[in-house]
């Protein structure tokens, strides 16, 4: 159902909460149809920890084993939580704001962190959404009550890009603040320092996280196809520039080229999963296969 | 360079095209809000500069193109020596004055002068565009307007230039351009201009205020000057070549006075002048040592003809860049015999007593055995037998101490003079002074009244002759004083003459000397077709001591040549294109003439008949534009009829140019000087330059093509 659901990526409808939840489900239910396993189990299932029960607990996950032999009552708390927490890095910046088309990078972005905050809380998993620029403006605590799925929406429809990216000051802030292994699912075009950006995958690597960069791009960020003289107006405060595009493009589609398999490199070193999402190829297949891939990558 | 067609440079409009474009490309700006900025300023750094100058150099080789295509449509013309036309920039109605004087045979050594203004004069109508109008004046000291009026038809004014030719006339520059504007005054319409194809000899331009006097008055009018040299030439020259004496007999030697001049800068050695007569062998030559710079030489040559005719005498010169002076020639004319009649008051006196005796002797200065040779006869006869007497084939009769002529005497002396007889009158001390004053018809001949008797001589005194500054061409030679000494003639008793005023001119009364005071010693005048001498004192020495003056044979002789009639009364020594005309014997009239002319190569031509005029026999020829001799032929004839020579003026030896500034003091009225190199003579082809600019043309399309696809390519 791809091009059905590429008609929903209206900017105006994904500007409003209830229209992105919408149009998230339809896009994972698309996705769901003859799929009943979650792609994302794998970390959280593990034991964590032993915790006194205390009252208003679930006692579905009281410890019998021990309460045999001690006959105190402990809780495991992996039992007691979601999954997994998935950590979802929403790039609210202001480069985010350009778009070939009326679908910005950040309307496409919007839609995919819908999307997958959908797919993992119907999966009963927990997700936190952050919207990040130069740091995590927007912070959601971490949830796996579907209910909540409506005030996401919300949060992420009313996004409005502002500052200048500071990927890596975002990802240092994540970092220190995860406090278990978790998802990190990177949402953005990733223009910022990539020094940063490298050794803070890197740490949330360490940390035993695992990333997943879904890198956002506008195809004429990709294929640079201006014709006559155009002046760039800078998002983020990075100046004018007045120029002849056809005489620049074989240079610009070099340099940026390289920076894409500078990130695609960066990610490889760190095993983290770099998806290319084109704005202009509908989400849905960008995510289908994604899933698809995550799907083959799990049962490995 | 000139266009043919100038009106389509307005193409080079469309410059604007490209740059219009270029410039609008620029403006048309397209404004995008764009994130990755990094990336792009990056490439820009890297090639902004490349691109900008990528551009600047397809914008200028689409500039060219058009330009260069513009041009081509123009129809350029290379002008060799870029002589400065302005003739091509739309019609134009042009004089074309063509200098045709004597000075502009000068050579280069391959081409003249004349030859190089012929050509600069055609290149300038192949300028002109189309619809122009030109004229065509050939210039030396008068204007033969050739096509008088500016006519469209260039090739008529064309072929009447190839056909122009030099003379050995001076040339008068500013009278043709006076005569050149009032022309274009009132021609109407495109742009007027006159052009002059010169050598720019100075003494060309004389005057040169009144051309800009009339360049002021004709401000619609430019005057351009092409000249064919740049600066003048050195030059040595033959200016002058005169017999010593105007009377030329049979048998006696003729002396010819030869003057060279240089008018170079630097001093001349030895050049040999020789003197030929009929284009014959040279028969007298003479070396001049040296000449000085600016200075002349003379020097005196010899001949003698043994029968009388007319003779031509060639001097000439070694051989330079300017030929026509090289060489001078002088038409003679040899009499047989002339006859004199010396009237003498005191023909009953012992001979050596007579008043006449001196004047016989002083005649013919040579010993008796040798008189019968000689050319000048004399008789002597009284008063008395003057009125009877035959004076039709007398040439001079001189009147000696006669009282006075009785009325039959002085009507046949009158009847005489008119008609072409000389008279001289000596006075004595038989004269009264109010006897010839009185007398009607002396008082009417003679140039001067006679007033009362002086006598110094009474007081031990004298009346000397003015010692130098002679005018009259009988005294001249007195005026050197190589030659002698006037001053030392002096008279103990003699009448003061006042000379005779005269309503004609022609007829004026002229001193020949003058006493120390002023007041003249000899007086003459035209009277009729003759001439009338009188000398204020005695012809022996009673009154005065001429008689034993060593001059008194020279000055004598002189003044036979001087008063002698002319039976050839026609000019025949001729200025450049003056007419000849000349009187022959009457048998010859209706024969037919050969002419021979310099260059003629030996061959005569004929030249038309002997004409009766006023019932003389006559031969007219006018073609004396080229310097030199001519003879005249009856047919069937090799004996000379008649002889001219054309003789061009000194002042075309002197090849100095006018300076440039003088000139360049016309430029505020338009004038312009361009030099016809001997580059652009010699070679001087026009060239259409559109063909090469159109191939430049495509040239440049085919570089601005490979380059814009590389520059595309890059991109």
């Amino acid at each position: 159902m791809p091009g059905a659901n590429a008609n929903l990526l209206d900017p105006a409808a994904i500007a409003r909460g209830e229209a992105l939840g919408v149009i998230a489900r339809q896009i994972v239910e698309g996705y769901r149809v003859g799929e009943h396993r979650s792609p994302f189990h794998g970390f959280a299932i593990e034991f964590a920890q032993h915790r006194e029960y205390t009252t208003g607990d679930d006692l579905r996950h009281l410890d019998w084993k021990v309460l045999g032999r001690t006959d105190r009552h402990y809780i495991k708390q992996y039992e007691q939580d979601t999954n997994f927490v998935a950590h979802l890095l929403v790039d609210g910046s202001e480069s985010m704001e350009y778009g070939s088309t009326s679908l910005t990078k950040l309307g496409y972005a919007r839609v995919l962190a819908a999307c997958l905050s959908l797919i993992i809380l119907e999966q009963r998993d927990a997700v936190a959404v952050n919207i990040f620029d130069s740091r995590i403006r927007e912070r959601s605590a971490r949830t796996d009550n579907a209910g909540k799925i409506h005030e996401i929406m919300h949060r992420l429809a009313g996004v409005k890009a502002e500052a200048a990216t500071d990927l890596g000051a975002a990802l240092h802030e994540l970092a220190a603040t995860a406090s278990r292994r978790s998802i990190v699912m990177i949402i953005s075009d990733l223009f910022g320092n990539e020094d940063a950006f490298q050794k803070n995958v890197e740490r949330l690597r360490f940390q035993g996280n695992e990333v997943i960069v879904f890198h956002v791009l506008d195809p004429y960020e990709m294929e640079f196809p201006f014709t006559g003289t155009i002046k760039f107006v800078g998002l983020e405060s990075a100046g004018d520039m007045e120029t002849s595009p056809a005489s620049i493009r074989k240079s610009y589609l070099e340099n940026f080229n390289a920076f894409r398999e500078r990130i695609r490199k960066i990610c490889g070193r760190s095993s983290s999963h770099y998806v290319l999402c084109d704005t202009a190829v509908p989400l849905a297949e960008t995510l289908g296969q994604y899933l698809a891939f995550r799907q083959g990558y799990r049962t490995r | 360079m000139t266009f043919l067609a100038p009106t389509l440079l307005v193409g080079l409009d469309v410059i604007a095209a490209p740059i219009a474009i270029h410039l609008l490309n620029r403006r048309k700006v397209t404004v995008v809000r764009w994130g990755a900025t990094r990336f792009l300023r990056e490439s820009l750094n890297k090639n902004q500069r490349r691109l900008r100058v990528e551009d600047l150099i397809l914008l200028l080789l689409r500039c060219l193109l058009i330009a260069l295509l513009a041009l081509a449509f123009a129809r350029p013309v290379l002008n060799p020596g870029g002589a400065a036309s302005t003739g091509a920039y739309g019609p134009a109605i042009q004089v074309l004055l063509l200098d045709q004087s004597a000075s502009m045979e000068q050579s280069n050594g391959l081409q003249t002068r004349f030859e190089q203004a012929k050509a600069a004069a055609g290149k300038e109508l192949e300028r002109l565009a189309q619809g122009s109008q030109a004229a065509l004046f050939l210039v030396s000291n008068r204007v033969n307007q050739i096509i008088a009026r500016p006519t469209p038809q260039l090739t008529l004014v064309r072929h009447a230039l190839d056909l122009a030719e030099p003379t050995g006339r001076t040339a008068d520059l500013p009278s043709a351009i006076k005569t050149a504007l009032e022309t274009l005054r009132t021609s109407v319409g495109a742009k007027k201009e006159v052009v002059v194809f010169t050598d720019n000899q100075l003494n060309a331009w004389s005057g040169l205020e009144d051309v800009r006097t009339a360049l002021l008055a004709a401000p619609d009018i430019q005057l351009r000057v092409v000249s064919a040299v740049e600066h003048g030439e050195d030059n040595v020259a033959i200016t002058s070549l005169k017999p010593a004496s105007s009377m030329i007999a049979a048998g006696q030697p003729v002396g010819c006075v030869v003057e060279v001049s240089n008018f170079g800068t630097t001093l001349v050695a030895a050049t040999r002048v020789t003197l030929t007569a009929d284009d014959g062998p040279p028969i007298d030559a003479a070396v001049i040592d040296q000449i000085e710079a600016g200075k002349s030489r003379a020097v005196q040559l010899n001949a003698r003809f043994d029968k009388p005719g007319y003779y031509t005498l060639t001097a000439a010169i070694g051989s330079d860049r300017f030929p026509a002076d090289n060489k001078r020639s002088l038409a003679i004319r040899v009499i047989d015999h002339l006859f004199t009649t010396i009237v003498d008051g005191d023909a009953d006196a012992a001979p050596q007593d007579r008043a006449g005796f001196f004047l016989a002797n002083a005649l013919i200065p040579i010993s008796p055995s040798r008189r019968e040779s000689y050319y000048l006869k004399t008789e002597t006869i009284t008063p008395a037998a003057l009125a009877a007497a035959d004076l039709s084939r007398k040439n001079i009769i001189f009147l000696c101490d006669v009282a006075r002529l009785d009325p039959a005497a002085a009507q046949n002396v009158q009847r005489y003079v008119r008609e072409g007889g000389a008279l001289v009158t000596f006075p004595g001390p038989q004269v009264k002074a109010a006897t010839y004053n009185n007398d009607v018809i002396l008082s009417e001949m003679l140039p001067a009244r006679l007033g009362d008797l002086r006598d110094p001589g009474a007081e031990g005194k004298f009346a000397s002759w003015q010692p130098n500054e002679y005018k009259s061409p009988v005294t001249a030679i007195w005026n050197e004083n190589k030659n002698g000494n006037l001053g030392s003639v002096r008279a103990t008793k003699f009448f003061p003459l006042t000379l005779t005023p005269s309503k004609n001119e022609n007829e004026s009364a002229h001193a020949i000397v003058n006493y120390a005071d002023g007041s003249p010693a000899i007086a003459e005048k035209s009277y009729g077709k003759g001439r009338v001498v009188l000398f204020s004192s005695t012809a022996n020495t009673k009154w005065s001591n001429l008689p034993i003056h060593p001059d008194f044979v020279p000055l004598l002789q002189r003044l036979v040549a001087f008063v002698a009639p002319d039976e050839q009364p026609g000019q025949i020594n001729l200025q450049p294109g003056a007419a000849l005309q000349v009187k022959v014997a009457a048998d010859l009239v209706g024969r037919e003439i050969n002419v021979l002319v310099p260059g003629g190569k030996g061959k005569p031509r004929p030249t038309g008949k002997v004409e009766l005029i006023n019932q003389e026999a006559v031969v007219r020829y006018r073609d004396t534009d080229e310097p030199g001799a001519y003879r005249f032929f009856a047919a069937g004839s090799d004996r000379a009829i008649a002889a001219c020579a054309v003789q061009i003026d000194p002042a075309e030896s002197d090849l100095r140019t006018i300076p440039p500034e003088q000139l360049a003091g016309l430029t505020s009225k338009g004038v312009a000087d361009a030099h016809v190199s001997h580059s652009e003579t010699a070679t001087g082809v026009r060239r259409e330059l559109w063909g090469l600019l159109i191939l430049l043309a495509a040239l440049v399309a085919l570089v601005e093509m490979v380059l814009a696809h590389k520059f595309s390519f890059a991109k």
